[in-house]
């Protein structure tokens, strides 16, 4: 097989994770209106709950659920304990900006405190290699790409067709507006950090499982091209992140084959820069808006 | 008729009400009674503290003295969704719309604290507003300055108020438009809703009133039947600007004589030209 095609599987393979990622960012920005720099701990949140669920069991689909729920959990508390109660007194946003900093190192250091600060490892399922079209993925490839479209599927359906994803749409263009027409904007805001934790929690559990190892660095590592694939699509535009992990990842593993894989966070924030230089409102901006 | 009017009932009660930003009240123990199927216009000049008062009725603001009787309950303080169950919509100032969403969305979002029916009374609302029915599928944030004002007041119908309260539903729009929203909102007065409207061309609002309210630099400064303010001559030069608009509804016209003496820097409210004039 070519390097070009080898690359451009690895590369779908990486937009599957990075779109994971930088859908729950995205989705939580745009309805909190908080750039949220723990997100990368959010990921490691949901590696190391993985990791504990496979102690009891190695069913893939169960532990990565656990993942989710560890992080969607945290993501619930983090709102209801720091973010909201700031809120409420009118914290600006780079204060809250600044928590989310604080948070990072917080939780960096907690699983470090917990776990040790090296790397563990996932049991992945039997890696059987399958061709697909041009391509070869591994059953952890297979398996990653379904989740992440299927999970891309039900936020679309939610936000398009729900009343809940309408209100979260409504509260992502004005919280005052949504407030007065009759929509709990507190509970939306409070279940749309679930949300978008749990979706974190599955990436975070996907990421581990494809790469086999993590640390509590790993979802770190993630910070920066998630960024990148969110701010590509416009922050706060779930639809554009899509978008944008598929050019990041496409973009990353090709480059990155033919430089050096070292190459790819270089690459990455090129993108970031160019994008913030040409589009700042992301590639999609029709309007300066944050619409979902 | 002031007679006619103190025999129907009253939905909404506003009491001694003060509000605000920060430390200093804005609006300052403020008074405002609202009667189920009549229009009561709130006038005064710009940055009287009338968006601001509206505000604190709808729970956005949360006031810091006073009451605010909804169909005879105390609801000061209380947060806005939960008003909105209880019969209270609010059209703000500005950003009345929700751009990114459709229109058809809008009005759901509209009807979501009345689940049941939200289809039926959304096609009740395209025949009162034809203009909506053509643009259901479009994002709102497509709509004109017109089209928006009647999607924010339809949006606030679906709730089924009891109460609703409109804050410049006719700023910058063309006469032919501002006749439109006028009619839309008599047709909605039939229906029995408590309409409290703010508005800056205070000339027509106040010939088309039932009552009247003169707010100024936050306190109550007048209220009565519509064409008395009107009529006032003291009060009408101080605080009711000049218009070349002439009213639509109603019997007779305003006294001419105001707008002539619409002078020095107290004179506000214009409807032509919205830009701030005088302190
Ligand atoms: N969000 C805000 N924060 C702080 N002060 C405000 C805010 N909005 C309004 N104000 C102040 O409150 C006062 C009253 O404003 P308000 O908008 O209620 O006036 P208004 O009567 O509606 O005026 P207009 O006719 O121009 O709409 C003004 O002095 C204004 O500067
Ligand atoms: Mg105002």
């Amino acid at each position: 097989m070519s390097t070009f095609m080898h690359a451009v599987g690895f590369g779908l393979v990486t937009s599957a994770l990075i779109a994971l990622s930088a859908v729950a960012l995205s989705l939580q920005f745009s309805v909190s209106n908080i750039p949220n720099f723990a997100h990368g701990e959010f990921l490691t949140l949901g590696m190391y709950g993985a990791l504990v669920a496979q102690y009891v069991t190695n069913n893939v689909f169960i532990d990565v659920l656990v993942g989710a729920i560890v992080v969607a959990t945290a993501a619930w508390l983090i709102n209801r304990t720091i973010i909201e109660p700031f809120n409420r007194r009118g914290a600006k946003v780079t204060v809250l900006f600044v928590i989310t900093i604080a948070l990072s190192f917080m939780i960096q250091n907690g699983i470090i405190i917990f776990f040790g600060g090296t790397t563990h490892s996932l049991v992945v399922p039997s890696e059987t290699v399958s061709q697909v079209g041009p391509f070869l993925f591994t059953a952890t490839d297979m398996i990653v790409m379904g989740v992440s479209v299927a999970i891309m599927v039900a936020l679309h359906v939610t936000l398009r067709y729900t009343t809940f994803g309408k209100s979260q749409r409504a509260v992502a263009d004005s919280r005052e507006l949504a407030s007065v027409t009759g929509i709990n904007m507190p509970r939306v805001v409070a279940l749309t950090w679930l949300m978008a934790g749990g979706i974190a929690g599955v990436a975070g559990a996907v990421i581990a499982f494809q790469g086999g190892t993590f640390s509590p660095l790993t979802g770190y590592t993630f910070l920066l091209v998630t960024f990148a694939a969110a701010v590509a699509g416009g922050l706060g535009r779930p639809y554009g992140a899509m978008i944008g992990a598929l050019i990041l990842g496409l973009v990353t593993e090709v480059g990155g084959a033919y430089l050096a894989s070292s190459y790819k966070q270089v690459i990455a924030v090129g993108i970031l820069v160019l994008v913030l230089l040409i589009k700042p409102g992301g590639l999609f901006d029709a309007r300066g808006s944050t619409a979902i | 008729m002031p007679e006619a009017a103190t025999d129907t009932a009253v939905a909404l009660s506003v009491e001694s009400l003060t509000a605000g930003y920060g430390p200093v009240p804005v609006v300052k123990k403020a008074t405002l009674r609202a009667r189920t199927a009549e229009i009561t216009v709130l006038v005064g000049p710009n940055g009287a503290g009338k968006s601001t008062l509206l505000k604190a009725i709808a729970g956005v603001l949360r006031p810091t003295e006073g009451h605010v009787l909804l169909n005879g309950q105390d609801v000061a303080g209380r947060a806005p969704d939960r008003l909105v169950k209880m019969g209270l919509a609010y059209v703000p100032q500005v950003a009345n719309v929700f751009p990114s969403l459709t229109v058809m969305e809008n009005l759901e979002m509209g009807g979501i604290v009345r689940r049941h029916s939200v289809r039926d009374r959304a096609e009740s609302m395209c025949e009162l507003f034809p203009d909506l029915r053509a643009a259901l599928r479009r994002p709102a944030r497509t709509l004109s300055g017109g089209q928006r004002n009647m999607l924010a007041l339809a949006r606030a119908l679906m709730a089924d108020p009891s109460v609703l309260l409109v804050d410049e539903p006719t700023a910058g729009l063309s006469p032919r438009y501002e006749q439109v929203v006028w009619d839309h909102i008599r047709a909605i007065r039939q229906t029995g809703v408590a309409i409290v409207l703010v508005e800056q061309n205070t000339r027509r609002a106040l010939a088309e009133a039932d009552w009247g309210y003169v707010l100024v630099n936050g306190e109550n400064r007048l209220d009565g039947p519509g064409r008395e303010i009107l009529d006032n001559p003291e009060i009408g030069a101080l605080y009711i600007g000049k218009s070349t608009t002439t009213h639509g509804g109603g019997a007779g016209a305003p006294a001419a004589h105001n707008g002539d003496q619409n002078t020095g820097e107290t004179a506000v409210t214009t409807n032509e030209t919205r830009k701030e004039v005088g302190p």
